[in-house]
């Protein structure tokens, strides 16, 4: 959980080499014609995007705290009687608690291995007869995994800054992240993978690749991906929702433009508050979409939505059919708590 | 035992008519010299015929094997005890016999081809008595039941711990996924003025259908089978409801007592297992609890446990029950859901924190214990870490401290244990450290 530093050094770091990137995130239409990848990390950083996946998570505190079924010992539970305030305190406590579970793994770009070469002595040629790599780290207390100074002194004589996936051994040396491999877990090889995919097994091995890999890894980034997908394909939103990953996954489905499966999921789930949440998303990301035109006011859900069916989505009839469903049954429940009331 | 004796008494009577035949007159002599008279067995009483041959074979078995009044009394000549008459015909042929001879229409064929077979005399069967006697002597011993291990109760073939089966159906009720299980079966006595010391089986069996429906009941009686199905249909009949936790345990930590029997039983997590007096074990097999611990103190009578059990079972309260006692929300609070308070339980009317008296117990612990609190005894260090070889010990095992870790870690990666030495040598694999190691034998 490398938080906001990371992903503030890495769009100084990226904005210092790469400039065009940056700035085509959203109304430049160069980024598609320059053939460079657009930047999701700015977009998937600000306020209204932020705060739109927190929403459509939905958290539910009971699921936040389940019991893992990876958990070694189990031990008896605790009882208290408590009187409404503090089982408010508690909560709110939870709450606070809950927040660290629920912090997204940032959506970045793959990182690149652009070394930066300090200097270059062909003096010292020959001077190891092993010919070995001389590796020189900064384990100053309070540097971060990030930005310590790590170099490395080639046979050649250059002495060059390691390369992204150098560092990741070597810190993993001086400071082991706990749960992290030196060698790629089985877990993430295809054959492994596809059948935790069969298992549906979504929340266990995004949790693994969050442990393993940084989240500008281009391995982190593959493995991410497929799961968004194989989720998307098989519409099981359900298995990620109040967890972390629940956010990446949305901003995924908006940035590729498939947010279709999952505002019929909510439809037909009657969260028709989270199906406006999506296009909505989706709106931000991609300015150049045609169903922008209607805006939501805080009460036109229907038409909202009915806009986004009949001019973007790609399921125009499965979507149209889980409206009128969800309006008819809505009018049902109407009659009859009418008729109860009198 | 009489077959030998006779052989010794006909044996006497064959040597003074051996004497007799070596000198004609050698009779006379003996019976005069004094010598001889003293040594020679002055004219051994030998019967031909004795009750051995009069009486028939029954009766000759009841006087060895049957057991007086007072020894019925004592409950002698029944069970394992027992003496069984054993029929000796068996093994034996009408024709065949110890001087073995072939009898035509018995034991032979009249004809053999066309010729007439005669009755003639085959060599003698060295090893047909010692056949005869070798069967004899296994037919008294009791075929003991093969029991699987399974179907064993708490010690050998004894009924304590035993299943014996669902109680028997009455009408309509059929007591299905009912299992009953033996807790005592013992013989027991009581005296009579008219018969004196009278003996009957008492049993004690608890019967439960492992979703929290539970009885028991004791019954006595002449028969151990009698009193089996008497105290198991009773089991049935006394049948009470008990609430679980999750389905695998006790819903809180209580105390009950019967009598000087006294047990401390604890709610305990999923795989813990039953850890108590296999009396309380049984009953929580049918029950259907599978994790519970439980301290008997004091008397450990058999009946005294199980009915302070089930009397702590019966005083235990639900989670709603609990809260609509004290007007305060249940909390449950599990370290592996991160500590989230999840509210169990909710009264109607929720006190607030004035309404609460300030010497009110609002401990769970002590509320559910009834103000009892269980005495955690002092855990003292083991008696080797005081001796000096210790210190010696923890520094020569510090080096593969984390050597088990790292050999599974290996076994995971490269599916062989291996050093920086087996890159270059592939022979050179490490192994783990054994005092005592058998060298492998060389192939040859």
């Amino acid at each position: 959980m490398i938080g906001m530093r990371l992903l503030r050094h890495a769009l100084r770091t990226e904005a210092r080499n790469h400039l065009k990137v940056v700035r085509h995130f959203s109304k430049d239409s160069d980024a598609m014609n320059s053939g460079v990848e657009r930047d999701p990390s700015q977009t998937f950083i600000s306020p209204e995007v932020q705060s739109l996946l927190k929403e459509l998570t939905a958290v539910n505190l009971g699921k936040v705290f389940e019991i893992k079924r990876y958990q070694e010992k189990l031990g008896t539970p605790k009882y208290k009687f408590m009187t409404d305030e503090e089982v408010e305190i508690a909560r709110n406590k939870a709450v606070q608690q809950s927040a660290e579970k629920l912090q997204m793994p940032p959506v970045l770009l793959a990182r690149k291995e652009n070394p930066e070469v300090l200097a270059r002595d062909p003096i010292l040629k020959g001077y190891d007869p092993d010919n070995s790599t001389y590796v020189f780290t900064d384990i100053t207390f309070g540097k971060s995994d990030h930005d310590r100074l790590i170099v490395k002194r080639e046979p050649d004589g250059t002495l060059s800054k390691v390369t992204w996936e150098e560092r990741d051994n070597i810190n993993q040396v001086y400071f082991p992240f706990p749960g992290r491999k030196w060698t790629l877990p089985k877990m993430f090889e295809p054959e492994y993978f596809d059948d935790l995919m069969k298992r549906e097994e979504y929340v266990f091995i995004l949790d693994r690749a969050c442990v393993q890999f940084e989240p500008n890894h281009p391995k982190y980034i593959e493995i991410t991906q497929k799961t968004y997908e194989t989720i998307n394909e098989k519409k099981s939103f359900d298995k990620l929702r109040s967890t972390r990953h629940f956010g990446p996954l949305a901003f995924h489905l908006a940035w590729n433009k498939q947010i279709d499966n999952l505002v019929l999921e909510c439809l037909q789930k009657e969260r028709i508050d989270d199906a406006v949440r999506a296009i909505q998303l989706l709106h931000i990301i991609h300015q150049d979409s045609k169903s922008i035109n209607v805006q939501f006011d805080g009460n036109n859900h229907m038409e909202f939505i009915k806009n986004y069916t009949n001019t973007d989505s790609l399921k125009q009839g499965a979507l149209s059919l889980a409206i009128e469903t969800f309006e008819q049954t809505a009018l049902q429940r109407q009659e009859l708590l009418s008729v109860h009331n009198s | 035992m009489a077959l030998p004796l006779l052989r010794l008494l006909s044996n006497v009577p064959n040597t003074i008519n051996a004497l007799k035949a070596l000198s004609p007159g050698a009779g006379a002599l003996l019976f005069k010299s004094p010598a001889i008279r003293a040594t020679l067995i002055f004219e051994p009483q030998c019967r031909h015929t004795s009750f051995f041959n009069k009486l028939p074979a029954q009766d000759l078995w009841k006087g060895v094997t049957s057991v007086s009044n007072a020894g019925r009394k004592r409950g002698r000549g029944k069970g394992t005890g027992k003496k069984t008459a054993k029929n000796l015909n068996r093994g034996q042929i009408i024709g065949v016999g110890k001087s073995n001879i072939m009898w035509p229409g018995l034991s032979a064929p009249i004809l053999k081809g066309k010729d007439l077979v005669k009755q003639q005399q085959l060599p003698e069967d060295s090893e047909r008595m010692s056949k005869l006697i070798k069967m004899r002597d296994e037919m008294s011993t009791f075929r003991y039941l093969k029991l699987l291990p399974i179907e064993r109760g708490w010690s050998g073939t004894k009924l304590p711990g035993r299943s014996i089966g669902p109680p028997d159906p009455i009408g309509d009720d059929t007591f299905e996924g009912f299992d009953t299980k033996v807790l005592e079966f013992k013989s027991v006595f009581h005296m009579k003025g008219n018969f004196g010391r009278r003996r009957r089986m008492s049993c004690l069996a608890v019967t439960g259908n492992g979703k929290g429906l539970a009885g028991f009941a004791l019954a006595k009686s002449v028969d151990g089978r009698s009193a089996l199905k008497r105290a198991k249909n009773r089991a049935g009949q006394k049948l009470m409801y008990f609430e679980l936790y999750n389905n695998h345990t006790v819903m809180h930590d209580f105390f009950a007592q019967f009598g000087r029997t006294k047990i401390f039983a604890s709610q305990k997590p999923e795989g813990f297992g039953l850890v108590c007096h296999r009396a309380i074990k049984t009953i929580c097999e049918v029950i259907g609890i599978t994790d519970l611990y439980a301290k008997v103190e004091g008397s450990t009578n058999l009946q005294n446990i199980v009915k302070a059990f089930f009397i702590g079972l019966l005083k235990q309260k639900n989670h709603q029950q609990m809260a609509e006692e004290k007007g305060l929300h249940l909390v449950e609070f599990r370290r592996e859901c991160g500590n989230y308070p999840k509210v169990v339980a909710s009264p109607a009317k929720c006190r607030s924190k004035e309404e609460i008296k300030p010497n009110e117990v609002l401990d769970f612990s002590q509320y559910v214990m009834d103000g009892r609190v269980v005495l955690k005894k002092k855990t003292f260090p083991k008696f080797y870490t005081k001796l000096p070889g210790w210190e010696r010990h923890l520094k020569k095992t510090l080096w593969c401290r984390n050597h088990d870790d790292v050999k599974m870690r290996m076994l995971v990666e490269h599916g062989e244990i291996r050093s920086f030495l087996t890159d270059k040598y592939p022979e050179a694999k490490p192994k783990t450290w054994k005092k005592i190691r058998e060298e492998p034998q060389p192939e040859e």
